[in-house]
Parts: C-alpha cells; structure tokens; sequence
C-alpha cells in the first residue's frame, strides 16, 4: 500500500452557477481554459501533485454545481474535505451576496470537527472582463468580508488569462495542509521525485 | 457487425503513423492520398452498413440493434381516419424494441410523450388525466392548435415579465427565495417575478455553453440563415452569444424560449440545471418550439420530480438503483457498502439528465423513445403478454443505470478502493456504453425484479 501513503488533501469548489468553478480547476490542473464547459451536474474532481517543502501531496480538486438546489447533496460529496474554496464573479453582486450562503452551508453539511477554523479561501474570478470594467464588487468590499470571517485568504483570478490561479491554488494546498492532522502529516512516505509536482514554498505563503 | 470504434482507432493510428512518422518527404504525398482514400472507403462501407439498418447516419454511434420503427410500418399503423390500430398496444411494443427511425421520430415523440390527451381542462399539471391513444387525426389537429396558443400565451407572459423586470428599481436585490419556495410559501412581494428573473440568468448561462452535438441531427437547424436566428435571439432578449456560428445561437435561443415558458407553466420546478440537456435532443427534433415544448412537458412529468427543491426525486431513484443493485448482486454491494457508496450518489448525475452525458447523442434519442414508449405502455396500462419477458416499467431508466454499474462490476470490484474512484469511472464514461447492450441487460433484470421493486 505505498501508494496510499502520498497524503491526499481533499478540496471542494463552491459558488453560484457561471462563476468559472469548473474553469478556475481545469486552469489550474490543465492549464487550459475554454467557454464550453457544460453545467456541473454532481460533482467531478481533478488531482493534481503538488511539492510542499520536501513532500509530495496529492490535491484532489472537487467541482461542484452550482444551483443551490443542489446544495442538499453536499453532504456526499464534501465528506473528509480540508479545504473549501469560495468562488464569486466580481462582475455579478448576487455571486458575492451569496457567498456566505456557501460558507454556512458547507459548514452545515460537511460539518467539521472544528468549524470555527476550518481554512475557506475566497476567489473573485473574471477579473479581466471588459476590462474590469464591467466589475461590480470592489477588492475592498471582498477583503472586509473575508477579514469579517476569521480572515480569510482573498485572491483576484482569471481562470481565461490564468492571472493568480497557480498562486490561489498553492495557498489553498497549504491551508488544505494545515488542516490535516498532525500525525498524518509524518507518516512515512515515498517521495516520488519524478511526479512532476509543483515547487511550493511555504514562505510564500497568503498574502492576506 | 463490424466494430466501429476499432475502425475509428484503426484509421486514427494510421493517420499518426503515416502524418508524424514518414519524415521522408518523397513519401508523404503518396501517403497522405493513401489514407485520405482509406478512410474515405472506410466512411463509405460505414454508411452502407449503417443506412441498411436503417438507424442512424453516424456509424460509430451505432451498437447491433434490433430494427427500429419505419416509415412504412408508422403508416401502417394507423386507419384511415388517422386512429392508431389497436389502440396503439403494437406500436408501442415496435418502439420499446427497437426505437424509431429518425425520419418518423418528430411525429412518433409526440404520441410517446402523452402530447396528444384530450384536454378536458386545462390545469398545468392535470392535463394528463385521460391518456388518449384514440385519437383521430382531426382530433389531433384541434389539440395541437390549442396547445400552440397555450404556449403562445407563455411566451407572452415571460415577455411581460421580462418588462416587468426593467421597470423595478435596481436596488430591487434579487436574493434567490429558492430555499424557501419549496415550502411554497410567497416570501417577498412578488416571489414568482423574483424567481423568474433567476431563472432566466442561470437559462441564458446554460443556453450559451450548450453542446453542439445535436447539429448532424438536424440539417435543416444546423443550416439556418444567420438573419433568422438573429432574429429569434432578439425576439427572446438572448445577447451574450458572443461569436457563436449562427446554429448554434438560434438552438441557444430556442432552449431559453422553451425554457422560460416552462419556468411559467410549472414554478414550483422552474428552471434547475440539468433541464437544458433534457431539452436540446427535443429542439433537434421538433422543429416548432410549440410542439418541442409540449413535447418537453411530457418529458418532465415525471423528470421533473427529480429537480424539486427538496431533491426527494433524485434521493428516491438513487435509492431504486442501490436496491436493484443489491438484489442482483449482493457481493457488489456489499463492496459498495464498504467503500461508502451504497448511497449510489456516483450515479446523480446519469439518473438527473437521463443518461444524456454518458451516451452519444444518437444514443440518448434511442435510449429516451424506448424509456417513453416504456412509460406510454404503463399510462395505456399494457402489461405485457408473456410472464418471462420484461414488462413495461416507468423505471426502466434506473434498471439501465444498475445495468451500467453492474457492467463494471469487476473494475469496481478489483480495482477501486474508494467512492472518489467510482465516480471518477462514471463521469469518464462518455463514448464507452453500448445502448442496445444495456437495454438488453436492463429488460432483463426487469423481468427477474420488477414485483420486487413496483
């Protein structure tokens, strides 16, 4: 069972329909972006390895839909998560009204041992339409209300451009991190040199 | 039966092989025109094959199949006022055996969907209440004018309210009153306008990242003058079409015009994701939205209980899936109990879009006209003549979707130690079922299960 010993951190993508869930996940693993992403019905993950210091993770990305409808089967699908992710379209209010909505819920369904601190990360994507001139909600009205929530992590992405998407997601791997615990983190493993992982730094750290 | 897929993979690795291999350029002319003629003749033995049966035009998205329902055996069917024989008992067993051939499906889906009912009167979800096989041909006529101007009215209506909309003040915040409509309690001043207007943001989304599969489908839709679809795009306030070829955004179009008006007919449901992919194989189809729509209320029937608010649709049919599954193969589920997945949850999405992102396009017709002859048969209240042979069922979907799971019972068995790895196989599985096969798999358990499921 060596396999089973490279640590997976498991994260769920939440957030209204068209936000760019599915987009910001398929940038971040494929390096692709296309338009024609169908609606999420369900969920579907993408894993990717990623380098934390000297270790090998694997980060196992869940998209999710985004109609609240939906919201009810999250409990199959956010079980064992270590990281939850909220994404909003900076060019559409109702999109960041409703993340709290999100957070409540995930709190509510996935219903963590210690929810006063379990990491979220706040994403405002489609930062490069229109130039930002269509955006609606100001990177100081999104940073408050991330400080407002235990303060945390914000970032401004293009999953189309691929502005910030390796930085956001690098933050979301060490927080994913932190949430395991402890003694997970030191079992034994087989570090894979050859994965291909992405360097992260932990000093790198989130800015916010 | 030749098998196209290792046709397909044939010629492709040919083509690789002759394109990226032959660095001698002397050669790569000779080459080029070899392959171009192989595939060629290849296409060509594919359309023979293909149109001799007489299903679909696209070759790979044919299995072996059983023959479906002609042209002249649907004319065939019906007196001369225009009344189906029989009450049409042998039409509908033509149909769960082997489908329809595209030439007659825009007039045999209509008959399948329960569109022609006497309307005795009209309420938006008692319609239904006297199934009528019947009916003669000028009967029909006057219930297709009836409808045509019901659905003419709704489109009026969601014009209406699209002004309606513009006239509210911005600061009239739509926060979604969707947790608590299912309760179906009026929670703002005017929560259906509310409603509406969400509706129609998440519709246009869906409308413009539909797919483009239904195009060889549908010649005439897919060569639609650009005008004319700009036209119908206006006509339904559609404008983020961005530079979609002109199809592609008259079939954008039509999906929110049929969508919106369905938002109306039926608000308790309105618009969820997932309806969109129920309807676009119906637009390619039916050529009038009127009678697509029709068509599409007679779909969501019994579709439409598996986008309630409160998802106990979905969680009953999963829950018909994992039974079905433990009745036929208990070791299976008794490994899917041990991986937390007994819940069948995997299978969501296959049973929220009827199978529509897993099979091909020419499969999802095949698999929909048998899965609504099935449900015809019930309504008409056939029982079947044989004991041994499979019965008609209203679940005949949920037994196909076990038949998909029980057919990757080893790799499930053998290979997958957590719940993440099943549904990772299943959201993969586009392009990988055989239709014929599963509903031959799925009649099966039918017959052995049936009185212990209904």
């Amino acid at each position: 069972m060596a396999s089973r010993r490279r640590m997976l951190l498991k994260v769920i993508i939440l957030g209204d329909s068209g936000v760019g869930k599915t987009s910001l996940m398929n940038q971040y693993v494929n390096k692709k972006f296309s338009n024609q992403y169908k609606a999420t019905i369900g969920a579907d993950f993408l894993t990717k390895e990623v380098q934390i210091d000297d270790r090998l993770f694997t980060l196992q990305i869940w998209d999710t839909a985004g109609q609240e409808r939906f919201q009810s089967l999250g409990v199959a699908f956010y079980r064992g998560a270590d990281c939850c992710v909220l994404v909003y379209d900076v060019n559409v209010m109702k999109s960041f009204d409703n993340l709290n909505n999100w957070r409540e819920e995930f709190l509510l369904q996935a219903s963590p041992s210690d929810p006063e601190n379990f990491p979220f990360i706040v994403l405002g994507n489609k930062i490069d339409i229109d130039g930002g001139n269509s955006r609606v909600v100001s990177e100081k009205k999104a940073k408050a209300w991330c400080a407002s929530k235990g303060n945390i992590p914000y970032f401004e992405t293009s999953a189309k451009e691929g502005l910030n998407v390796e930085a956001a997601f690098q933050c979301i791997a060490m927080n994913a991190l932190k949430n395991e615990p402890e003694e997970d983190i030191y079992l034994p493993d087989t570090i894979d040199v050859a994965g291909g992982g992405r360097q992260l730094q932990r000093s790198s750290g989130c800015e916010c | 039966m030749l098998n196209w897929s290792w046709v397909e993979r044939g010629i492709g690795s040919f083509v690789m092989v002759a394109a990226g291999g032959s660095s001698n350029g002397r050669w790569r002319p000779f080459v080029t025109l070899a392959v171009t003629a192989l595939a060629g003749l290849a296409l060509a033995v594919a359309l023979v094959v293909s149109s001799r049966s007489g299903c679909l035009t696209l070759p790979w998205c044919r299995e072996k199949r059983r023959h479906p329902l002609t042209r002249k055996e649907w004319n065939n069917f019906f007196s001369r006022d225009g009344k189906l024989r029989g009450g049409g008992i042998k039409f509908l067993a033509k149909v769960r055996s082997g489908g329809v051939d595209p030439s007659v499906r825009a007039e045999v889906w209509p008959f399948l969907l329960g569109v022609y009912v006497q309307i005795t009167a009209y309420d938006h979800l008692t319609v239904w209440c006297s199934y009528d096989m019947n009916s003669s041909r000028a009967e029909r006529d006057a219930i297709r004018e009836q409808r045509r101007k019901a659905y003419e009215k709704l489109r009026r209506q969601c014009h209406q309210s699209a002004d309606g909309d513009d006239k509210r003040s911005s600061t009239d915040e739509t926060e979604s009153s969707d947790s608590q409509s299912s309760t179906g309690e009026p929670t703002m001043a005017n929560p259906a306008a509310v409603d509406l207007a969400t509706w129609q943001r998440i519709i246009r989304l869906d409308a413009i990242r539909a797919d483009a599969e239904w195009i060889p489908y549908s010649p005439p839709q897919a060569a639609v003058r650009e005008a004319e679809a700009l036209r119908l795009a206006s006509a339904v306030g559609f404008t983020d079409y961005g530079d979609m070829e002109p199809c592609r955004v008259y079939h954008a179009a039509r999906l929110v015009a049929v969508l919106e008006a369905y938002a109306l007919h039926d608000p308790e449901i309105g618009y969820c994701q997932g309806m969109s992919d129920l309807l676009s194989p119906i637009l390619a189809v039916m050529e009038e939205d009127d009678e697509a729509f029709w068509c599409f209320v007679g779909f969501m029937k019994r579709a439409r209980h598996n986008f309630r608010h409160d998802q106990a649709g979905i969680q009953r049919q999963l829950q018909v899936v994992s039974k079905l599954i433990k009745l036929h193969d208990a070791d299976l589920y008794q490994h899917l109990e041990k991986l937390q997945a007994e819940d069948c949850a995997f299978a969501f999405r296959m049973v929220l879009v009827a199978l529509r992102r897993e099979l091909t396009f020419g499969q999802t017709l095949c698999l929909w006209e048998v899965m609504w002859a099935d449900q015809a048969a019930v309504r008409a209240g056939y029982r079947g003549r044989r004991t041994r042979s499979a019965p008609p069922t209203d679940d005949l979907l949920l037994y196909v979707i076990a038949a998909c799971v029980l057919q990757r019972r080893k790799a499930i068995m053998e290979r997958f130690n957590s719940v993440a790895e099943i549904q990772k196989e299943f959201n993969n599985i586009a392009g990988q079922l055989d239709i014929w096969k599963l509903l031959d798999d799925a009649q099966g358990m039918v017959a052995a299960l049936h009185d212990k499921i209904e």
